[in-house]
Order: C-alpha cells, then structure tokens, then sequence
C-alpha cells in the first residue's frame, strides 16, 4: 500500500513553498494578461511558464533523474538557442520595424530629443542599483528596464552574463504592460493642468518615399559607427523598417509584421519563463530588481517630461510636457497614453501625432542606450 | 545587499557619459535626417539648409578624425 502510494505522491511531496508561490505568481501574470488585457501576448505565456517550470521535476526544464542522467529540458533548449544567443529578440525588432512609422518622426526630426531626454531613467537607475550594491554588469542590465523595452533589456542583460536575466525580463515586460497604470500619476505629478491643456497644432509636412528608405539605412549605419555592440539590434529594428517603406516587399512586410512577431512572442514568452524557477525568482534581490525596475521607468517619465519644460522655458511655442513622457520604448501604449490624457483634459487636444513621433524615437534611443551601456560597461567587467 | 557609496560614485561618470552619449549621436540622427528631408524634397532645395547640415556633418568627420591625430 505505501508502496503504491509512494508511487503516485513522491512527486507531490517534492513541493516546496517558494514553488507554490512562483505559482501564484504565475496565476496573477495570467489574470493580468486576460482580464486585465495587459501585454497579454507576453503576460500570458509568461505566467503559463512560471507555472510549468516550478512543477516538481518538471520535464519542461532541465532535469538530474534518480539515476543521475541529466534529461535536457525542452524550454532550456529554446533558452539555449533563442535568447542565449539573442535570436529571439532580434528576429522580433524584425517584426516591430516593420510595423512602425517612422513619418510623424521624419516630419518633425527635433522630438528626437525628448526620446534621449526619456533615456534619464537608465542612467539614474544605475548609479541607484550600483549604490544597492548590485555588480556593475548586472547594475547596468537592471538599469535598461526603465527603457521599457524588452528585447534590448535581454539582449544587455545576456551581452553582460547577468545571473538576474529572468527577473529583469519579468520587469520590463511587466512595466511594458503597466504604461497604463504608472505613466499618467507620474505625468500629472510633475505638470500643471495649465501645461497639460497647452494644444499642439499638428502641421502634417511631405516626407519623400527617398528619406523614408535612406533614413534606417542611415539611421543602421551612425549607430554602428558610434556604438557598434548594439549595431545588430539597431540593424534588425531598422531592417524591418526598410522591408516596410522598400514600397516592393509587401508581402514580407505583412509576414514581418504578423506571423513573424506572433509566432516569435509565442516563442519568447514562454522560454522566458525557464529563467523563472523558484530557485532563482524567490530571492530578495527579485524584489529589489523589480522596485529598482520601477524607479527606472519612472525616472524614464520624468526625463522627458522635465526636459519638456526646461525647453519651454526658452520656446516660443510651447510643448505640452507631457509628450516627453512618450519618449520611452513601450509603443505604442505610451503614446496613447499621453494622448488620452490631453483628451481628458481638453477634448479638442489631439497629441497623438506628436506622442507617436517621441514614442519611435523612444524605440531608438532606447536601443541606443543599450549599445552605450554595453560600450561602456563591457570593456570594465 | 549593503549600501555601497564608492561603487555609486565610481558609476557617476560612466552615467554623465551614457546620457551625454545618447544626445549627441541622436544629435547626429536629427542633423543627417534635416538633411535626407532638405535634398530629397520636392521642387525647390533649401540650399542653406543643405550646406549647414553637410558642415554640421563634416564638423563629427572632423572631430573623429582629429581623435585620431591626438590618440
């Protein structure tokens, strides 16, 4: 009888706390994706995973059996041969390419600017996370969460060998998904409602079909001048973009744009969560990374809010502030959210156009400050 | 996980060069993207427009290329 017992519940005896806490967290990523619908093309498959890999001996990930062979897990195997070596994230920056626009950036090149300016964050994160004692390579990796940009926080975290991937990935998609909740206390915070109803004409100038090719081939080429190690994130972003505007590859561009960065997304939420097993996740540094994460992005706000203002103390014509909040990589929730807060405000206000435009340069400039970070960090680690 | 002061100041310079990085080289995006949209415009050229740009750009040629006398 024991014997017969022990046979169907050895397993279940294996169950520890922290894994059944992994499991809820699991579960509250799963009902965040569906009734919440945040970022449910990543939460979902996330919270799914968080799920599979802290069942005892799970076959999902890498195991030692009894008998001391080691059976190869099918998500360390994604992990091994689609982030490891950053395939995943860069065949998704094909997919996101394609789907921007680069126009409202083309026709008014000065928001540029605010998408530097929302790169504040990072850095103050990584003197922050420096000063909580975290090592410079992994300082650095947590600091790219505030840019809100998923790929380029994998991509850093895996160039500088952090042993806190899973939880900074877990971060920055998680605030992706949550542009909604935090950015609008953040914006009204530090505005006036005198500067939040400031209305923003939107002149639509021609962008010729020449600067639309020419400007990712261009954009590639600076960006591997100056900060070659994050060259192939710009260049596969920027590939994407060029299959787009080529005007002769349609048909690619569509695939880019759907089958390609959904069957990708399927791919990279889930293997993503082989990196959460409670053995890893449940530390106090989890949470630390995690509120330092949040900081981050905050402080990404805040920049290009700030910077707004500071320019309109010199601008003739002002700028509402708070399209400098949009500055950041989550697109395009971020410009919608500044947008919908200028309606709220004043129904006749129509940002969007102005927010889109930050909202891309924030997708570069976010790629940027990983290539300046890795240019900077690799060489002293 | 201690408070480490030494290791925040020492990141102090690595983070003034981070962000200063990032406005100078989207500096230069801006500049060669005025300039793409200054030459391939429609009918009549802005010609100062053009030849600001291509000084502005030869100013960063110039710069690097002095770099590289100095280095």
């Amino acid at each position: 009888m024991t014997e017969f017992l022990g046979f169907l519940f050895d397993n279940a005896l294996k169950i520890e706390w922290q894994q059944v806490l992994m499991w809820i967290i699991g579960g509250v990523l799963i009902f965040l994706a569906i009734k919440k619908e945040m970022e449910p093309t990543l939460l979902l498959p996330m919270g799914f995973g968080a799920i599979i890999v802290n069942l005892p001996m799970s076959s999902a990930i890498t195991q030692v059996l009894s008998n001391g062979v080691e059976q190869e897990g099918i998500l360390n195997l994604l992990f091994d041969s689609g982030i490891a070596n950053e395939l995943f994230p860069l065949l998704l920056f094909i997919g996101i390419g394609a789907m921007i626009d680069f126009g409202p950036l083309l026709s008014n090149p000065k928001l540029m600017l605010f998408g530097a300016a929302a790169q504040f964050g990072i850095f103050f994160t990584l003197g922050l996370a420096s000063l909580f004692g975290f090592p410079l390579k992994d300082a650095a990796s947590i600091s790219i969460i505030g840019a809100a940009d998923g790929p380029t926080s994998i991509f850093v975290a895996n160039m500088l060998h952090s042993e806190y991937l899973g939880a900074i990935m877990v971060a920055a998609y998680s605030y992706m998904a949550l542009v909604p909740i935090i950015q609008p206390p953040v914006i009204k915070l530090i505005t006036t409602k005198q500067e939040r109803l400031i209305r923003m004409p939107y002149e639509q100038k021609d962008v010729s079909k020449a600067t639309k090719i020419m400007f990712p081939i261009v954009i590639t080429a600076i960006t591997g001048i100056f900060a070659p190690t994050s060259l192939v994130l710009i260049a596969f972003l920027m590939f994407g973009n060029l299959i787009r505007e080529c005007g002769v590859l349609d048909s690619l561009s569509e695939t880019a744009q759907k089958v390609l960065a959904n069957l990708i997304t399927i791919l990279l939420g889930i293997t993503v969560a082989s990196q959460m097993t409670a053995d890893k996740f449940v530390k106090p540094q989890t949470l630390l990374i995690l509120g330092i994460g949040l900081v981050a992005f905050i402080f990404d706000t805040v920049g290009g809010v700030m910077f707004a203002k500071i320019l309109n103390l010199f601008l003739k014509k002002k700028i509402n502030p708070m399209i400098g909040a949009a500055g950041i990589s989550a697109f395009p929730m971020s410009a919608r959210v500044v947008h919908k807060m200028g309606l709220k405000e004043d129904p006749q206000n129509f940002l969007l156009m102005h927010s889109i435009g930050v909202n891309v340069s924030g997708q570069i400039a976010s790629v940027i400050a990983g290539g300046m970070i890795l240019n900077i960090v690799m060489p002293m680690v | 996980m201690k408070i480490n002061v030494k290791q925040f100041i020492d990141c102090l310079p690595i983070m003034g060069k981070g962000f200063l990085g990032i406005f100078i080289i989207l500096g230069i995006i801006i500049i060669a993207t005025v300039f793409l949209n200054a030459v391939t415009k429609k009918g009549q050229k802005s010609v100062p427009v053009i030849v600001a740009c291509l000084a502005a750009l030869l100013a960063v040629v110039g710069a690097a290329v002095l770099y590289g006398f100095l280095r």
